[in-house]
């Protein structure tokens, strides 16, 4: 028990700290959304430290299926999960979503920082869990990952709202590393912000290759091509195709996934 | 055509000031003819001015000229009240008059703010400013009034003295000699003083608060956070209709409960509870009508809605996304509630609970029939008393001679001046926490 316990405080031991990168395995998942059944019995492994990309057209899936590796699907209404969702072996839906959380930190769509100071928002996840850490090393370690130290290490108590929206979207990548989670989950991180900023942002992920599991759903398949070491191309909620993201852009097997890549209109 | 069109300028917005401000008093009845006779010739002349140096003929300035003309005539022969009719004392000349500028001046600003303007497209657009103004030139003028009456009346009588002495009126059988005979008279010593109604304004707004709070988040947080949607809307539903439910019959009831107290548990503590209670200077034990803390409980039902509905409004205001990020760094949800949600809704609470208080200090049909001047001293378990039972009691109160209900007469402004002064406090004090706390908290 209390092997188990040390374990886990090292594990948690923050930001900076190195702990292992977890994988995650789907098994035969269904979700429904009432009547209608968004994904359609999906098999796929994430395999752990890398960068797996989601592509697909709107509306196949995509932000469904991220959301249930952290269960935030089960916030929405009349959400039905079913199969396995295995992280290092252990089904998620019988975790303690809190604990599984903490696991599998997430970036959304839209920059969503905190009414907060800087430091607050990174400090946040720590703070409601209680984790056991010097909080300054961990501001600046994750600020870091997030290559926002240099540009905010003057401003930390400034309210989050303040900044560009590329730097709030990277803040939020920060506030995720903050209570060192084994998975990110990246929906659509880069689709509301501009050309520099998205660059930034791409090279923060890329930098944080190897160290955690990555899951990254995008529309753009220039930052697919360049983030990603697997690409899953899903489909009216199946999963068409999944491989090494060369594979899959220089030569697919399925004609859908190479009429997707190259723009052809379905 | 700028030095005409700004007389005519100056002579609409004369005549749409004097027709607000005669609506209300009949004391500017010189002044309507001569206006409506300049607007007349005011309007005439930039007819004739435009028809020579633009080459229009411009109906609607002649029209104006004219109306003014026959209206200026109608006034000039209407009688001061329109006999013949059984509401003939209601209708007096001055609301005609009023009417008359109004509909005359509206039209008379917008066409020489026009030609003020130069007449362009530009101008036109600009040219519709009287009519948007003239709303607001309304409200200011109903509220400047209501305010002077008030200040005129009561600001002659307010000094120190009166904030800071308790009011005092202790009648007793005096006795003297008639004829040889011994006679009983009554005498009184009426002190006229403010201080325990001010103390007891804010003390039920104290109170109220302190109730409606908690209660009024609680409400809030669980509709917004954990009932369902037919749960939710079922107490929606009936905290809006405490709402609706008039003070006057929370009034009754209130009463009836009192009664039925006092007869059933007469001299026990539940009783001083319900009923206040205070000692007079020779220590008798007195018991009141209602206590501050009895009252303070049924005007929370009135604001207990306000607190609810401005707490679920806040908590919805919150943006999704930022409850979920909460969520999914592994936040619980109690945490998310009580560090990111309830914060951000802090100035919608804060905001609800300040005009609560302010209608708590203002609230009158719930205590008018609960409620004394307030010489049993000011703490929860004392009567009740308040300014806006103060003000009905200078011009109701019944207990007191004819002479006495006189002289308190003149204080009702007076203490209408204090009322206003703490409401309007309150209502700034609302918008001050608002702006400040939603830049603290909201970052905006």
């Amino acid at each position: 028990m209390i092997n188990k316990m040390v374990a886990e405080n090292d594990r948690l031991c923050v930001g900076a700290v190195k702990k292992t990168p977890g994988g995650i395995e789907l098994k035969n998942l269904e979700v429904c959304y009432g009547e209608n059944k968004v994904l359609k019995g999906i098999s796929l492994v994430f395999p752990p430290g890398k960068i797996t990309a989601i592509i697909g057209p709107s509306g196949c899936g995509k932000t469904t299926l991220l959301r249930c590796l952290n269960r935030l699907s089960e916030l929405s209404h009349g959400c039905k999960v079913e199969g396995q969702i295995l992280l290092d072996g252990e089904n998620i839906l019988e975790m303690d979503p809190m604990m599984l959380r903490r696991r599998v930190g997430m970036v959304f769509q839209r920059a969503n920082p905190f009414p907060k100071s800087i430091r607050e928002n990174v400090l946040y996840g720590v703070k409601a869990i209680k984790l056991q850490c010097d909080h300054e090393t961990t501001v600046k370690a994750c600020l870091e990952k997030a290559a926002l130290w240099d540009e905010l290490k003057i401003r930390l108590n400034d309210s989050a709202f303040a900044l560009s929206i590329g730097q709030q979207q990277r803040l939020c990548f920060a506030r995720s590393l903050a209570v060192a989670p084994e998975v990110v989950l990246l929906d659509e991180p880069a689709s509301a912000l501009d050309p520099v900023s998205t660059v930034k942002l791409e090279n923060s992920i890329l930098a944080m290759k190897g160290e955690y599991t990555q899951i990254i759903v995008t529309h753009n398949m220039n930052e697919a091509r360049k983030v990603s070491d697997y690409v899953a191309f899903l489909y009216a909620g199946d999963l068409i195709e999944f491989g090494e993201t060369q594979k899959i852009f220089n030569n697919s097997e399925k004609s859908e996934t190479r009429d997707y890549i190259s723009g052809k209109v379905y | 055509m700028k030095r005409i069109s700004i007389v005519a300028l100056l002579v609409s917005g004369a005549a749409l000031i004097l027709g607000c401000l005669s609506l209300g008093t009949n004391s500017l009845e010189a002044y309507p003819t001569p206006v409506l006779g300049i607007l007349f010739l005011t309007f005439a002349a930039l007819f004739v001015y435009i028809r020579f140096s633009r080459k229009e003929t411009k109906l609607a300035i002649i029209a104006i000229a004219m109306l003014a003309l026959a209206s200026a005539i109608i006034l000039k022969v209407l009688p001061e009240y329109l006999h013949g009719f059984n509401i003939n004392g209601l209708i007096h000349r001055s609301v005609i008059s009023a009417l008359l500028l109004i509909g005359l001046g509206i039209p008379a600003a917008c066409y020489s703010l026009f030609y003020f303007l130069g007449a362009t497209p530009r101008a036109r657009d600009f040219s519709r400013y009287p009519l948007l103004l003239l709303p607001i030139i309304l409200i200011a003028a109903a509220f400047i009034l209501i305010i002077y009456k008030i200040v005129a009346g009561g600001a002659p009588l307010l000094n120190w003295s009166l904030i800071t002495t308790p009011f005092k009126d202790q009648s007793w059988y005096k006795e003297v000699w008639q004829n040889g005979w011994p006679n009983f008279i009554t005498a009184t010593t009426l002190q006229i003083g403010l201080r325990n109604a001010i103390l007891g304004t804010f003390l039920l707004m104290g109170l109220t608060a302190i109730i409606s709070l908690p209660v009024g988040m609680g409400v809030g947080i669980f509709v917004h956070q954990y009932a369902g949607p037919r749960l939710g809307g079922v107490i929606r539903f009936s905290t809006t209709a405490l709402r609706a439910i008039s003070g006057i019959i929370l009034a009754i009831i209130a009463l009836s409960l009192i009664h039925a107290v006092s007869n059933s548990f007469h001299g026990t503590f539940l009783n001083y509870l319900v009923q206040g209670f205070g000692y007079y200077p020779n220590g008798k034990l007195l018991t009141g009508r209602s206590s501050f803390l009895f009252a303070s409980l049924f005007i929370s039902l009135l604001v207990i809605p306000i607190v609810a509905r401005a707490t679920e409004e806040g908590l919805a205001s919150l943006p999704k996304d930022i409850a979920e990020g909460s969520l999914a760094v592994g936040a619980s949800s109690e945490h998310t509630l009580t560090h990111i949600s309830l914060p951000w809704s802090f100035p919608n609470i804060i905001t609800g609970l300040v005009l609560g208080c302010a209608e708590a200090a203002g609230a009158l049909t719930i205590i008018f029939l609960m409620a004394g001047t307030g010489e049993l001293g000011v703490n929860p378990l004392s009567e009740t008393t308040s300014l806006a039972y103060f003000i009905f009691d200078c011009r109701f109160g019944t207990q007191m001679g004819d002479s006495v209900q006189y002289y308190m007469e003149s204080y009702q402004y007076t203490a209408a001046i204090l009322l206003l002064i703490i409401t309007v406090g309150l209502t700034v004090l609302a918008l001050v926490l608002k702006s400040k706390i939603s830049r603290r908290y909201k970052g905006a």
